[in-house]
């Protein structure tokens, strides 16, 4: 039997669906440009190195603590890991971007669907990162489900922007978005019972590429 | 080895700043506190060769309404290599009240090989009070060709004001997993690691941080979310990570309108 959920799943989750992400580099072309990811090599080392870690490390643990506590209606709770993101984002750029993919996407999703814990949500002031957004989207999904589309939304976001900032066929970005997701899919159910007092990931260059991006002369991606 | 050193700096009628508690055993040792340009200059000293596991080490500083406090280290914070297993522990909050100003500069820590180490850092600040504050990691003892072959580092900071979080970072650092340090490596293979926050209600000084930028530093900052400002960088060595601390901090003294007091290193 088709869970109910599948559907919003590949509609949400589709290139298609017009969260903004596309315009997004969320760093990555600051760290093209300074020549740390010079070609599809690196490209995919990055993804192995620097994103993979960051989401099993940081990302799915707190996006499994904001489904928690979505799935048990908990507002605040979820308000509060929201408010928690604007600390952890330490570089402005990809503390707006994140706000503005989340609101976007929240107010998308209040159109598609008359939601009352979404428009309660809404209605409360929150930041609205991404993520936090998200988890409550998605909160009728079993947790591993919901940090898999995430993950891949994170993957395959990286991926494709870098197809805009270097050399690299369709063939191959998809070929790594393969890749990664394949190395991250047995450590994913693990990653969602990390606790949110354990969750953290050093990212020091991803932050001060992201720092340099927000005052570079020319750019392509708003983050 | 347990140690403690609880400090409250005041402001005194004459408008100096002085130490009105202090409370310290070993390994922390107070050199004598000493005025310059307007804060009073506090160095912590641990006249061992450093920390080794099983060490918890908790340092709480209160910095009262007025008071300009300067907490700094004569030398770098050595971890020698765990035997045990356990890690050596380092606590440190600085409460900083309205009006207070406190800046916080250790000298760098050196993770020998084996080490493990836990630090958790709590910046507390009243609303009104000025704070620069500095954390510099280096790879190990370079000079002995030791780079990243400690065991663990496990480092949580906490940026609060008026009871707001304004930035939190947590990690673990374990070359074992080089993944974890490839956000150092990447970049420069041997680097130093800088890490500042500067809560001020003075514009950032943008044009002396541009002047900062050279060889051998990947430099960047931003505003926080709810104000003030945080700057990071890696550094190719250790000699450019020394120089571009102390262009930070003069940058920042200056945009302060005050002038650094004197450390007598850079």
């Amino acid at each position: 039997m088709l869970p109910d959920w599948l559907p919003w799943l590949l509609q949400v989750s589709d290139s298609a669906f017009p969260s903004g992400a596309y315009a997004h580099s969320l760093g990555l072309e600051e760290l093209v440009q300074a020549g740390v990811v010079g070609d599809a090599d690196a490209l995919e080392a990055y993804l192995h190195r620097q994103v993979l870690p960051n989401l099993l490390a940081l990302e799915l643990p707190l996006l499994a603590h904001g489904h928690r506590c979505a799935a048990h209606g908990d507002l605040a709770g979820l308000q509060a890991l929201d408010e928690e993101l604007d600390a952890w984002k330490l570089a402005a750029e990809l503390r707006a971007a994140s706000r503005q993919l989340g609101s976007r996407r929240l107010a998308l999703t209040q159109q598609l669907d008359a939601d009352p814990l979404v428009s309660a949500y809404a209605a409360r002031g929150a930041p609205c990162h991404h993520l936090a957004v998200c988890a409550l989207e998605l909160r009728h999904l079993p947790v591993e489900a919901a940090a898999c589309a995430w993950a891949q939304q994170a993957i395959a976001g990286s991926a494709t922007a870098a197809m805009k900032l270097m050399r690299l066929g369709q063939e191959r970005c998809q070929g790594m978005i393969r890749r990664a997701v394949l190395a991250l899919s047995p450590q994913l159910a693990a990653a969602c019972q990390v606790p949110p007092h354990r969750a953290g990931w050093f990212n020091p260059l991803l932050e001060i590429a992201s720092m340099r991006h927000a005052q570079a002369a020319e750019r392509l991606f708003i983050s | 080895m347990k140690g403690h050193l609880h400090l409250t700096c005041a402001l005194q009628g004459d408008g100096t700043s002085a130490l009105r508690q202090q409370s310290f055993c070993a390994p922390f040792h107070l050199s004598k506190p000493h005025r310059d340009a307007g804060a009073l200059v506090v160095n912590v000293v641990n006249p061992t060769a450093g920390l080794f596991d099983g060490d918890e080490l908790e340092l709480v500083a209160h910095v009262e309404p007025g008071a300009r406090l300067v907490l700094t280290t004569p030398s770098a914070g050595r971890v020698y290599q765990s035997r045990s297993g356990r890690p050596a522990k380092v606590s440190q909050t600085v409460r900083a009240a309205a009006d207070s100003f406190v800046e916080f500069l250790p000298e760098p820590l050196i993770p020998q090989a084996g080490a493990i180490y836990a630090q958790q850092t709590s910046l507390e600040l009243a609303a009104g009070a000025e704070l620069l504050f500095f954390e510099w990691l280096s790879p190990g003892r370079v000079a002995s060709g030791e780079v990243f072959q400690y065991r663990q580092l496990a480092w949580q900071t906490d940026l609060q004001r008026d009871g707001r979080l304004l930035a939190r970072e947590r990690y673990c650092l374990e070359p074992s997993q080089p993944a974890s340090l490839a956000a150092l490596t990447d970049h420069f293979p041997q680097a130093h690691y800088l890490g500042c926050f500067w809560i001020s209600p003075h514009p950032l000084p943008r044009a002396a941080l541009a002047a900062l930028e050279g060889p051998g530093v990947y430099l960047g900052w931003s505003p926080l979310a709810a104000g003030g400002w945080t700057a990071k960088a890696l550094c190719a060595d250790a000699l450019t990570a020394r120089r571009l601390l102390g262009g930070l901090r003069t940058a920042f003294y200056a945009a302060m309108e005050r002038e650094p007091p004197s450390l007598g290193r850079f």
